[in-house]
């Protein structure tokens, strides 16, 4: 261990370099080279509730926050070929990405790397690395504009259900009501003494009217909620946006050793060097068989060393 | 084994006339001790050597007569040396010898400035009195030149160690600190090791093989071999994290 130690203090600097700086410039080119870039943006995200609007987004569990219902429903769009498939769509057509190569390696790395975490009830941050600045930007841009599309298109979906639901269902109370209004009709005319003001005091009368107003109640109200799904539809996607508005606008966060690529990268330069290092060290050490460690000499030749005299320039030598 | 003949009353007679220094010649004033110029190491450097030599334990009453050596050239054996030297005169005041045993390669003279002959290789061959330089600035350290390379220099060793030049040195010198040659690379090295009653075995750091130091210390023998100075230490690990190690 002593010699070990010994020749790694004498070659201090060999080991300095192979050991720090080898590796420390290795890192460097790395970062210069193949240079990673992260993109963040922040999300806040409300509650449909509290901005008025009865109805609660697709998917959302009552039992988890906001935010935690939005990393959901991100997280399992990021993994839908489709998505992919548009946000590379936008990607090429932006001319950010012109080569397919590059378009299906930031895909795939969109699918495994694009980090999507609550920091609290209502805000939710998305985090990008990759190689080149722009790709990370508009990759997060591209993720969150389609993330709002596909939740504004399915609640425009709903609501066109809802809304054709809603027209069947007037057109039934129509036809009832106008059976209703024509029964009321036949009675008056059948029965010409009795007016329609006497009605609570026949029996037979009452329950014809009764039945016509039931019926134009049903149909304001059919109206009504197909006026809120019409609305729902027509303002679905500022709706979306209201719930999940972008608080901060994807930009670049960090550069450097941000991905896990590049920190494998460093991470095996190191440990080539250090493993090196290892290796000099044993060959060093292994080579120089000459007097250097007392405890060594006496333990080998059993005499003892009397003194270890210092070196000093001068002295004469024979 | 043939004894080498160099008779006792000669080296005890060359010892002393060479401490005294020159006799005067008739009409001349007598000179005296030739003296070498001080070392310049550093006082940390010499309280490490001083470390060192306080570790080796030595026979009480004995000379003290330390040898060092090292596995190769250029790992600072002959700089060990000279501070050993250094720091066992000043500690102990008692007349200290420093013996430049290696006739391959001498080194003093780069240190102490002085000229390398004549020293112990001609005096051994009978071709000049024995030298002996006092050292700078202790007055009780003594240096004992190797001298020129002779031509075969195992010969010199065999005679210094077969000889009785040791045995007449010790009562002149409590202390004798040999600057031995390298164990791997001269082939006579085990012989002048001998001359040593403890033997330090200088490696530097960073440069000496582990497996040439055993090597060395087989050589050597494990009885002889004291211990080991690391020399040129510059670890470059904190103090703190070597103590956690």
């Amino acid at each position: 261990m002593a010699r070990y130690v010994e020749v790694l203090f004498r070659h201090w600097w060999q080991f300095l370099i192979l050991l720090f700086l080898l590796p420390g410039a290795v890192t460097a080119a790395s970062i210069a080279i193949f240079g990673t870039y992260q993109a963040s943006a922040a999300l806040w995200v409300d509650s449909p509730s509290s901005i008025g609007i009865p109805a609660t987004p697709s998917g959302w569990n009552q039992y988890l926050t906001p935010a935690q219902n939005e990393q959901d429903s991100l997280n399992q769009m990021l993994r839908t070929r489709s998505f992919l498939s548009d946000l590379g769509d936008r990607l090429t057509s932006s001319g950010t990405i012109t080569t397919r190569s590059e378009l299906s390696s930031v895909l795939g790395s969109v699918a495994r790397q694009l980090k999507v975490t609550p920091a609290g009830s209502h805000l939710v941050t998305i985090n990008f690395s990759c190689e080149r600045a722009a790709v990370c930007v508009a990759a997060i841009s591209g993720t969150i504009e389609l993330f709002h599309q596909r939740l504004a298109k399915q609640q425009q979906d709903q609501a066109d259900i809802a809304s054709s639901f809603y027209a069947s269902e007037i057109d039934g109370a129509n036809i009832r009501l106008k059976a209703a209004e024509g029964g009321v009709d036949k009675y008056l005319a059948d029965h010409p003494q009795v007016s329609l003001a006497e009605s609570q005091a026949i029996p037979e009368l009452d329950l014809l009217v009764r039945q016509v107003s039931e019926s134009r109640a049903e149909i304001d109200s059919l109206r009504q909620k197909a006026g809120q799904a019409a609305f729902t539809g027509a303002a679905a996607l500022r709706l979306v946006q209201s719930i999940s508005s972008v608080i901060d606008p994807p930009r670049l966060s960090e550069r450097g050793l941000v991905n896990s690529g590049s920190i494998k990268r460093a991470a095996l330069a190191v440990i080539a060097f250090w493993a090196a290092g290892a290796a000099y060290l044993v060959v060093l050490t292994w080579l120089d068989r000459t007097a250097r460690d007392p405890r060594e000499l006496e333990r080998r030749l059993r005499v003892p060393v009397l003194v270890t005299i210092p070196h000093f320039a001068h002295m004469g030598r024979a | 084994m043939e004894r080498i003949d160099l008779r006792a009353s000669d080296v005890a007679e060359s010892l002393d006339e060479a401490l005294a220094g020159r006799p005067a010649t008739p009409g001349f004033a007598p000179r005296p001790l030739e003296r070498a110029r001080p070392v310049a190491l550093p006082a940390w450097f010499i309280d490490r050597c001083r470390r060192a030599y306080l570790s080796v334990s030595f026979p009480e009453g004995a000379a003290r007569i330390i040898g060092i050596t090292s596995a190769f050239y250029g790992e600072g054996k002959t700089s060990v040396a000279i501070g050993i030297a250094m720091a066992v005169a000043a500690d102990t005041q008692e007349p200290t010898l420093l013996l430049e045993c290696d006739l391959e390669r001498p080194s003093f003279d780069r240190f102490f400035g002085f000229r390398t002959a004549p020293g112990l290789a001609e005096w051994l061959e009978a071709l000049a009195p024995l030298r002996v330089i006092r050292a700078a600035p202790l007055e009780n350290e003594y240096i004992i030149p190797a001298g020129s390379r002779p031509t075969d220099p195992a010969r010199i060793i065999y005679r210094l160690s077969e000889s009785n030049v040791m045995a007449e040195l010790r009562p002149r010198f409590r202390n004798i600190v040999l600057d031995l040659p390298p164990v791997l690379n001269i082939a006579y090295s085990s012989l002048a090791c001998r001359l040593a009653e403890r033997i330090l075995l200088v490696a530097r750091y960073g440069l000496t093989p582990i497996e040439d130091l055993e090597k060395a210390e087989f050589l050597l023998g494990q009885e002889r071999l004291t211990g080991i100075l690391l020399n040129g230490y510059a670890s470059k690990v904190p103090r703190w994290l070597r103590g956690l190690l």
